[in-house]
């Protein structure tokens, strides 16, 4: 082993064997491939050294990092840093693409902040802070004079300066819609109530145009031979079940003996009313549609026009207050 | 507070009641949203074949006077059910517009004007009466009220007529 060829001087037999040469040129040729082969098991045998030379630095180190994840395991901080990792892969898969994006280019302002966090300065302050809040705790809250005495301080007026700074910054961040401010990502939209909905769903049908009164306190009668139902204010309980002669009968019990045209007129239009309104006409309907004048109702209907009408048409009772 | 424990036979379901029905309005305001109140009132009890006196007095007066019959104005200052701060109610015609407002809801629902409501009354055989004292203090004459006034009375005059009656004060 006299030399020891670099690589680059290793020769590629390609290079080194052609067809066309002569025996001294390929004596010549021979030499370096012997020389090559030289170098090249020198270069193994290097190589082998080395890796004799290194086993037991290489296995010491891969003991050492085995028994330092074993301490570490021991000790939960790869639990840690596996639920850790679970924490984070939940967050990526649950979290839109847009915010994960926008955590990242806020990352970079993070990392300012954990910085300045970490600065001297910033941990003395926090001290001093805490120390001084332990102090206010101890004796009872100062008296508003001493607090205002306390402002001559020239420590306590920078206080109360570098308070109002950190109001001022709050306030501007929450002035300036972009950048500075945190900007929270829109609520989505609460779930339309369902109480109008149940409100709707639960008041009462409106009212049948002409709804049976009630029945409660009513009675019935024999009237032009046949039992007739009345409810409790005396107007007939079912309409259908009126006659001529009913009405003539009904009209007899307030006191009118013959029912005449005019007084025909007037139920009948009642009855036409009630059917194409849905509800029985009240006095001033009855006065205005038929033009006839109040006054002519109460002949025709002494005692109470207004209910009177209706209880020969055999209706229910007028709603109407006029 | 009489009225309330009085007892009045229960209307027989069939005939006639044996004993009339009666009731007594005082109408004391003269204001549009003051005046609807007793003549609806009175008009309904005749609907139903009661009796109605309605005794007109002091602002009440306006309701029966020829001059302000037709153009009774709502109450809008202090009105709390006007929904309107005092400031703008005070402010001025609010009173006329509230008024004219009404008007054309009254009139969409088919209720009568005050005139029409009084003729009705009268015709209905409700009693309108004038307060005497209160015609005397306001210098009011018999000729301003409207025709269906059937006399100015005194208030021992409105006890007697109000006799058996059921007295509402508005």
């Amino acid at each position: 082993m006299s030399t020891v060829l670099r690589n680059d001087e290793i020769p590629a037999p390609w290079t080194v064997l052609r067809g066309d040469e002569d025996a001294p040129s390929l004596h010549e040729k021979l030499d370096r491939i012997a020389a090559a082969v030289e170098a090249l098991d020198a270069r193994r045998q290097q190589l082998e050294e080395l890796i004799t030379d290194l086993m037991p630095a290489v296995n010491g180190a891969v003991t050492i990092a085995i028994r330092r994840l074993d301490e570490l395991e021991k000790d939960g901080s790869l639990a840690f840093a596996r639920s850790a990792a679970a924490a984070f892969g939940r967050i990526a898969r649950t979290a839109e693409p847009e915010r994960l994006l926008r955590l990242a280019e806020g990352a970079d302002a993070l990392m300012r902040l954990v910085e300045l966090a970490s600065a001297p300065e910033l941990g003395a302050l926090l001290e001093r802070t805490v120390a001084a809040v332990r102090e206010a705790d101890k004796g009872p809250p100062p008296k508003l004079r001493h607090l205002v005495r306390a402002t001559r301080e020239p420590r306590v007026r920078r206080g109360l300066s570098a308070t109002l700074g950190i109001l001022r910054a709050i306030g501007s961040g929450t002035r300036s819609p972009a950048g500075t401010a945190l900007v929270l990502p829109a609520r989505p939209p609460a779930p339309a109530r369902p109480a109008r909905a149940v409100r709707a769903a639960t008041k009462p049908p409106a009212a049948s145009h002409c709804p049976p009164p009630a029945a409660r306190g009513g009675s019935s009668r024999m009237l032009a031979g046949v039992p007739v139902a009345f409810d409790a204010e005396g107007f007939m309980l079912d309409s259908g079940a009126w006659t001529r002669e009913i009405a003539q009968a009904i009209a007899a019990e307030y006191g009118i003996a013959q029912l005449t045209r005019s007084q025909w007129d007037v139920i009948e239009f009642c009855q036409e009313d009630a059917r194409t309104t849905g509800v029985s006409p009240g006095l001033r309907r009855i006065t205005t549609s038929l033009g006839i004048a109040p006054r002519e109702m109460y002949g025709l209907f002494p005692k109470g026009p207004g209910m009177l009408a209706a209880r020969i048409a055999g209706l229910p009772k007028p709603k109407s207050c006029v | 507070m009489t009225t309330a424990t009085m007892s009045y036979p229960a209307v027989p379901e069939t005939a006639l009641p044996a004993t009339q029905r009666k009731v007594a309005i005082i109408c004391s305001k003269g204001s549009l949203d003051m005046a609807y109140p007793g003549l609806i009132l009175a008009n309904a009890a005749r609907m139903m074949g009661i009796d109605a006196v309605i005794f007109f007095t002091f602002w009440g007066l306006d309701i029966v006077r020829e001059k302000t019959v037709d153009n009774l104005q709502p109450g809008v200052v202090g009105n709390p059910a006007m929904h309107m701060p005092t400031m703008v109610a005070g402010l001025p015609g609010m009173s006329a517009m509230a008024a004219k407002m009404m008007r054309k809801k009254i009139a969409g629902i088919d209720v009568p004007t005050i005139r029409e409501l009084l003729e009705t009354l009268d015709e209905a055989g409700a009693e309108l009466y004038a307060c005497q004292m209160a015609m005397e203090m306001m210098d009011f004459t018999r000729d301003e009220l409207v025709p269906q006034v059937r006399d100015v009375i005194t208030a021992m005059d409105f006890f007697t007529k109000s006799e058996g009656a059921q007295i509402i004060f508005i």
